[in-house]
Formats: C-alpha cells, structure tokens, sequence
C-alpha cells in the first residue's frame, strides 16, 4: 500500500503537469484537425486535385498537440524521469505542475478556436485556391497565442528546475 | 527595386489594321488595355448625329459558323486586310466570345477524354508543348476538319454511353428474369408450366415488403378497412424483407391491394409475356443480347482510342480559339468608327521605346504616350533586381503596392525573410533537405508556373539560411550526431564532441532565454525597418512633419530605453538618468509637435498623449518575435524525440533487427518533424512579415499589370521566327 504522502509526492506532481499539457493540447488539437477533416473532405468530394492544398490547411491546429509534447518533453528531461534519477521536492513538483497548465489550457482552447478558423479556411481554398496562403495566416493569427503558452511553460520549467527547494 | 513606371499610350490608326496591330501587341505581350469609355460614348453620338441612328451589328449573309470560322482565320493572320470585316458594325463580338468558350470547352473535354483513353507518359510536372508560330497559324485553315473530328469522337462516345446504358439494362432484365425463375411458384403454373394472373374469383399478386413485420401492418390496415377476403404467403425471404404472395378475391381485388400497396407492399413489374415459364429460352436470349452488345462496345471503345490520336490538334485548337478570344475580348475595349480606332493602354515605361517602334515600323500610326501618374491609378508591376524577384510573389500575396501611397518592399524585405525562415526551421539536416527539393523541381524537373518557380527559389533560398542557423545552433537533424556516438560507442570512453561545436554559436535547448533576447533583438532590427520605410514614405509624400515628429521619436525612446537598461547595468560608462532624459525629451516631441487638425491646446495634448500610447502596440509587435525562440525549440525538441525513440531498440544491444528499427523510426520521425517545422517557419515568418513588418507602413491595394498575350494551356507558340515582327518576340516576351 503507498501511503498518501508517497501519492502526494513531488515526481507526481511534476508528471501530472507533464500529463496533462500532452492531454489536453493534444484533445483540442485532434477535435479541431477532425473537424478540419471533414470540411476538407466535403471539397475534396467536389475537387480532388485541391488535396494537397486542403492538407497543409488541415495540419495547422495540430501544431497544439506538438507543443503539449515538447512540454511533456521539458518534464520528462527537467524532472530526470528520463535518467532514471528521480529527485523531486513537493514543492518543486507543484510549481512543476503549476508550469505545465497556461500549454494544458491555451493549448486546448486555441486549436479548438484554430480549427474552426482552419476550417473556414479549407472553404475559401474551396472556392479560391490561389488564397491559400491567407488561409494559413488567419489560422496562424490564432496560434501565436499557443506559442506564447508554450514559450510560458517551457522557460518556466528551466526556471523551476533551476530553484533548490 | 520599385514599382515599374508606367506609359499611357494611344495607338490612333485605320480601321483596316485594327485585327493586325491587335495580333502583334498580343504577341508582344506588354500592353495592359484599358477601355476609354467617354471616347466610345462621344463616337456613339457622334455616329448618332451624322447618320441618324445606332450604329448596328450586320453580319454579311453567311451562315455563323462560316462567318465565326473566317472571322478566326483573320484574327490569327497578321497579314490581314480585311477592310474592316472585324471592326464593331460588322462583328458581334459577344457572340463570337461565346463561341470561343464554348468550342474551347468541347475542345478540352476531348482532350481529356483523349488523355484518359491513351495517357501520355508524362513528369511529375505539366509542360507545355512548343508550336512553332507557322503549325499555328495554319490551324486558321483547318478549323473546319479538326471541328469534325471532335463532333465524330463526340458522337462516338455517345454511341458508347448508350451502348454501356443499354448493356446495364440487359444485365438488370437478366436479373429480374433470373429473379422470378428463383422465385419458383408452384401453384401458379399449370400444367403447361406457364404463368398466371389467378383465376376467375381469385386475383394473384407477387410482391416484395422491406420488412416482414410489413406483413402485420397490413392486415392490421385490411381488417379495420373491413377486408377479409385474402391470404398471404411469403415465397422466400430476402434480408429483412420477403417475397409475397398476395391472394385476393377477385371482386374486392383492387381495394385490397390498394390498402396493401399503402402499406408496404411493392408489386413486382409484370413480366413479359413472352417468357412466362420459359425462363431458360428468356435466358439464352438475354445472354446473347449482352454478348453481342459487349462486342459492339469493344468496337466502339477501338473506333474511341482511334480518335486519341488526335488529342494534339484537340489542344492546338483549344489553345487556337483562346488566342482569339482574347484578342477579341481586346477588340471589344477598343474605340472604332467607322474609319479609325484609338487603342488605349498602359506599358511598362522600359519597354514603352520598343513596343512603339516594333508596332510603328509596320502600320502607319498615330501615337500619343505620357508618363502614368498616381492619381489614375495605374496597374503595378514590380521590377527588382534578380535575387530579390521570387519574393515578390510573398508581396503580391498580401497585395500589391498601391503606386503613390507605398514603395515595393520587396529587396527590404527579402532578407529578412530569409533570415527568420532559417531562425525557426534551424537544422543542418532539414536545410539540406528542403533546398535539394526545391533545386530539383527547379532544375531538375523544371516546374513552368512562374509562381510555383518564385515561391520554390523563395523556399530554396529559406533552406540554405536554414543550414546556415541550424549550424549556428548545432542541429544536424536534433541531437542525431551525439546519438549515433552514444548509440555505436564512438570513441569508447572519451566520445569526441560534436564536429558542428565548432561552428556553433550557442545551444538554443540550454540557453534558450539568449535566444529569446536575441528573437527580440532582431525584431526592434525589423520594426526599425519598417519605420524607416514609413518615414520615407511620408518625405516623399510631403509629409515630412509627421515623418519626424510621429515616427523617429520612437527610434530615440526605445534606443535610449535600450540605454537605460544597459546603463543601469552598469555596462555603460554614461550615467543612465541621461537616457531617461532622452526619452522623455522624444516623448513630448510626439505629445507637442505631431501634427494634428485640432487648434484647441487642449485637444491637441490628448490627442499627443493617445499618440503615445502607441507604445503597447510596439510592445506587443516586439513580444511577437519570441516565437522565432518557440518554433526553433519545437524543431530540436521533436527531432530529438524522434532520435531517443530511434535508439531505443539498440540502446541495450544492438541487433540487426533494432538497427532496421531504428532507421525506420529515424527517417519516418525526422521526415514529419521537417514536414510540419518547415510548414511552421513558412506560416510564421509570413505572418511577421505581413502583421509586424507590413503593419508598420505598408498599405497595399495596387492592381496588377495583365498584360494582353497569348493565353495557352497545352502549347507554348514560338514566334521566334514570326515574319510580323523584325525582332524575335520571344525575347521581347521575357518580362521581367
């Protein structure tokens, strides 16, 4: 049996953190690609040859998914999961936690809001193709704000990790 | 490196050699017409005056197609004197218009049925054949024969729809013949084995229901309709549904299977007399009526694959007739009379010199050329110096510079592109990859679309700055150099370092808030550009005021903030309080001195104050820049996923096995991380450029140079040895 303060420990924390921006970024990011995905295919049942345009317009929102990865990454390596040498205050582990959640909760919200935007995206390639490349900047518009979660979670991190608590 | 200066120029000349000086301005390809309508309205009521009434269409009496037919014949001849045969009274422009497309339409779907029936071994890219300008000229000539042949392969086709509807109707009364022999109804066959409809009291009816429970629902139907005379029997299942035998009395017959028939219950097509009970003769005559039809298709489908061989002079006329209408639907802008024309359109002022001589050594003009200014808006074609050509495609993406208002940033701007592209993507190895893909579908495969080519050098270019960062920061796909040491024992206990170390300027995954000073160092370099190019702006326009009160302040507050905090650092031998000066001094040369409408002071200060508060948006715009740091980490970070999965099957022992493993996972890993990071870098350097860069001085909205040429989809016409013209066009048609 653990016991609670064996459960309530540092390297938890830190890999719920870690767990939970791969979570939830990667969520919003396959919801949105999905429903990228059909509007594509709708079009695509209409004009085929548009498939490669279509495609980079529906890659955009799963950027998200990816940085819920790096920051997972950020964990795994700062936390030393990867070296087998695990040594995690509480405290540490908490702030660990607390790092990882702006990449959990833009990350989930800004690929939802990117696909939708993606989305629109795909029809206006439908209709105009030589537009593509607005499309992808509108969609981009929505993502800087996941890059700045991530840029958050990841310096954070280096910094906790820094911390001797 | 500007906005080409543009010509308006006015050709005046004899109606007679309108269709001749159309052709060769259209093989020349560097005059934007333009529709002059005051001068078309004043003729048409000059016209009104001198001869009582409008001016009216008259076709001479021939037949249309003929007509349509030699009117194509003189367009395409630059020979021609047609005596005003093509000028407005006499040809209905419109119309011939629309025969164009609609022959051009017909033509392409030949084509491609052609393309399907016999493909041509073709590269990954589409090339346009070459036609030499005589094979073109003379298809004027045969008109009539290739026209022809693509209504007989037409015909032929639609000989082989109906011949294949036809065989799917044999094969479907195949079915339904087989259906009913399958069927076997016993009690419904006498003794001559022949079908029947019941007898004198009793109606017979064989039908199917979707479901069997149908069945419940009507009787349930029959018995409140207060119907009993009838029986049912189902004859064989089929899915959910049945086969059924309706028996009825032959009086209440027709309500009963009314009530039926609104339940559920579908009756079976009657069949043929004919084949009642003798379903294996009706078999044998079907099999012979499908095998004979399958001969005939396999005939008609040989007669079709004869006619692909035609698909060249398909193409050829296709691409004909779209020369044509384009010369027409120039025809169409220009002012006539009766005797004259007045042709109108803009040129490119280095070029402007040539045309002119070209045209005028041939027909006798009259010429009228003035410099284009800005207020009448003139079509923008951009000039650049020959590195910096491919980005203008970045530039008239987000539009075109509207002459007058904006300068053409494209040489300012290219490097920077270049620049960030390498910052984010920053890997040796993906570099590599994504400049020797672009070199070979430039030099290798040698796309033809002018866009595809610009954006493709843009990319090549965006690869080598990519090797040139990814050095700097040591990537060489991720960490796979210290890898592949670490994996294969290189060096055994003292493993050399990595060989890109020497080159390296700092790791961006231990050191990453250096990076992120740096990604906002070089965007103040950026926005700092892009107010240069404002304040230039606002000289050239006269607005110098504002250039130096609205726009250089902020050079001084945010370099003297800069000082500031290096001052305070200590890293300054000045003391930092005379940067705070310094700012402040800026500060209210923008409250105090900016220009504004207003004479009230009080106005004028608040309106100052908003001024500076411009200040979060440059903020903002600076912070923008730290996803240079974002998307560089994202790149390394998944690549170096992709190496620790890699390694992990030989990390314990290698085997051959792990070896395949880890190659597989090494390049299917490194070739979506590249896929994805180059995507980014190219949506987020774009994005800089067009929100932070443009944002700052850049306003757009010039419309593009068309110029009139020759239009062709599937041939490119050589006119090198064009007797129209003294000069070999084809190097005139080079543009910039």
């Amino acid at each position: 049996m653990f016991a609670l303060n064996q459960i309530a420990s540092g390297p938890v924390f830190a890999l719920l953190g870690g767990a939970f921006a791969a979570l939830y970024a990667g969520i919003g990011s396959a919801r949105a690609v999905g429903s990228v995905g059909s509007v594509v295919s709708g079009v695509l049942a209409e004009d085929p040859e548009k498939f490669g345009k279509l495609l980079v317009v529906q890659a955009l929102p799963g950027t998200q998914g990816i940085y819920g990865l790096i920051v997972w990454f950020f964990i795994m390596i700062q936390g030393g999961f990867m070296g087998g040498n695990v040594e995690i205050s509480l405290a540490k582990g908490l702030l660990y936690f607390l790092a990882c959640l702006p990449m959990a909760f833009v990350g989930y919200f800004s690929a939802i809001s990117q696909g939708k935007v993606a989305a629109d995206g795909a029809s206006l390639v439908a209709k105009r193709p030589e537009q593509q490349s607005k499309a992808l900047i509108l969609a981009a518009m929505v993502e800087t704000y996941a890059i700045f979660a991530l840029l958050v979670s990841v310096l954070t991190i280096l910094y906790v990790s820094g911390l001797k608590i | 490196m500007a906005i080409a200066k543009m010509e308006h120029i006015t050709f005046v000349g004899a109606q007679s050699d309108m269709s001749s000086v159309v052709n060769a301005l259209s093989k020349l390809g560097a005059i934007d017409v333009r529709r002059n309508e005051s001068l078309e309205a004043e003729i048409q009521s000059r016209q009104l005056e001198m001869i009582g009434h409008e001016y009216r269409i008259e076709i001479p009496g021939l037949d249309f197609h003929e007509a349509f037919r030699t009117r194509m014949a003189q367009l395409s001849d630059p020979e021609n004197q047609d005596e005003g045969l093509l000028s407005r009274s006499m040809t209905d422009y419109p119309r011939l218009v629309a025969e164009c497309q609609r022959l051009m339409d017909r033509l392409d779907a030949a084509v491609e049925l052609s393309a399907n029936l016999a493909p041509r071994k073709e590269g990954l890219f589409h090339h346009r054949r070459v036609v030499s300008a005589r094979a073109f000229a003379e298809l004027a000539a045969r008109q009539e024969e290739i026209q022809r042949r693509m209504r007989e392969f037409e015909d032929e086709e639609q000989k082989l729809r109906h011949l294949e509807l036809d065989l799917s109707k044999a094969y479907q009364r195949r079915e339904e013949i087989e259906f009913y022999r399958d069927l076997e109804l016993p009690h419904l066959l006498s003794r001559s084995g022949e079908y029947q409809q019941g007898t004198e009291h009793v109606a017979v009816y064989v039908g199917t229901v979707l479901t069997t429970e149908s069945i419940n629902d009507i009787e349930l139907a029959l018995q409140e309709a207060e119907q009993s005379a009838y029986s049912f029997e189902i004859l064989k299942k089929i899915d959910e549904g049945a086969v059924v035998l309706l028996a009825a009395e032959r009086s209440e017959a027709e309500t009963i299977a009314r009530i039926a028939g609104q339940n559920g219950f579908k009756s079976l097509p009657s069949i043929d007399d004919e084949y009642k009970g003798r379903y294996a003769l009706a078999l044998e005559e079907r099999k012979q009526t499908v095998e004979g039809l399958k001969r005939e298709i396999e005939v008609a489908k040989q007669n079709l694959e004869d006619f692909a061989k035609y698909r060249e002079d398909f193409e050829n006329l296709s691409d004909f007739y779209r020369v044509q209408k384009s010369r027409l639907e120039t025809l169409q802008m220009i002012a006539q009379t009766s005797s004259i024309f007045v042709l109108e359109g803009y040129v490119p002022q280095r070029r402007a010199d040539q045309i002119i001589e070209l045209i005028c050594q041939r027909y006798p003009l009259a010429v009228e050329r003035r410099l284009a200014t800005t207020e009448e808006d003139y079509p923008v074609l951009l000039e650049n110096p020959k590195w910096a050509q491919p980005f203008e495609e970045v530039i008239s993406t987000f539009a075109l510079p509207k002459p007058g208002v904006d300068i053409d940033p494209t040489v300012i701007m290219a490097p920077t592109y270049v620049f960030f592209f390498g910052m984010m993507l920053s890997d040796v190895g993906y570099g590599l990859i994504l400049s020797v893909l672009m070199a070979l579908i430039l030099w290798v495969f040698k796309t033809e679309g002018r866009s595809m080519r610009k954006m493709c050098t843009v990319f090549f270019l965006c690869g080598i700055s990519s090797i040139i960062w990814g050095a700097l920061f040591g990537g060489f796909f991720g960490n796979t150099i210290s890898s592949l040491i670490k994996v294969f024992h290189i060096g055994g206990a003292n493993p050399p370092g990595n060989p890109l170390e020497r080159l390296m300027w700092f790791d961006p995954m231990t050191n990453p808030v250096k990076l992120m000073v740096f990604s906002v160092i070089f965007g103040i370099i950026h926005l700092f550009i892009a107010m240069a190019n404002n304040m230039y702006m606002l000289c050239v326009t006269g607005n110098k005021r504002s250039a130096f009160t609205e726009v250089f302040p902020w050079y001084i507050i945010f370099l003297s903030l800069a000082g500031l905090l290096l001052a305070k650092q200590g890293q300054l031998p000045i003391d930092s309080k005379y940067f705070g000066y310094l700012a402040i001094a800026a500060c209210l040369v923008i409250v105090l001195l900016s220009p504004c409408d207003s004479k009230n002071p009080i106005v004028r200060l608040f309106k100052g104050l908003l001024k500076l508060y411009d200040i979060t948006s440059f903020f903002s715009e600076m912070m923008s820049y730290t996803r240079i740091l974002a998307l560089a980490l994202a790149t390394s970070v998944i690549a170096m996923v992709v190496n620790t999965l890699a390694i992990m099957p030989v990390e314990k022992k290698m085997t051959i096995l792990g070896f395949v493993a880890m190659l597989l996972i090494w390049v299917f890993g490194h070739i979506i991380n590249f896929a994805l990071s180059a995507l980014s870098a190219y949506i987020h350097t774009t994005r800089l450029q067009y929100v932070e860069f443009f944002g700052r001085f850049y306003q757009g909205g010039g419309q593009p140079f068309k110029p009139f040429e020759v239009p062709t989809e599937y041939v490119v016409v050589d006119y090198a040895k064009d007797p129209q013209l003294q000069i070999p066009v084809n190097s005139a048609l080079k543009r910039a």
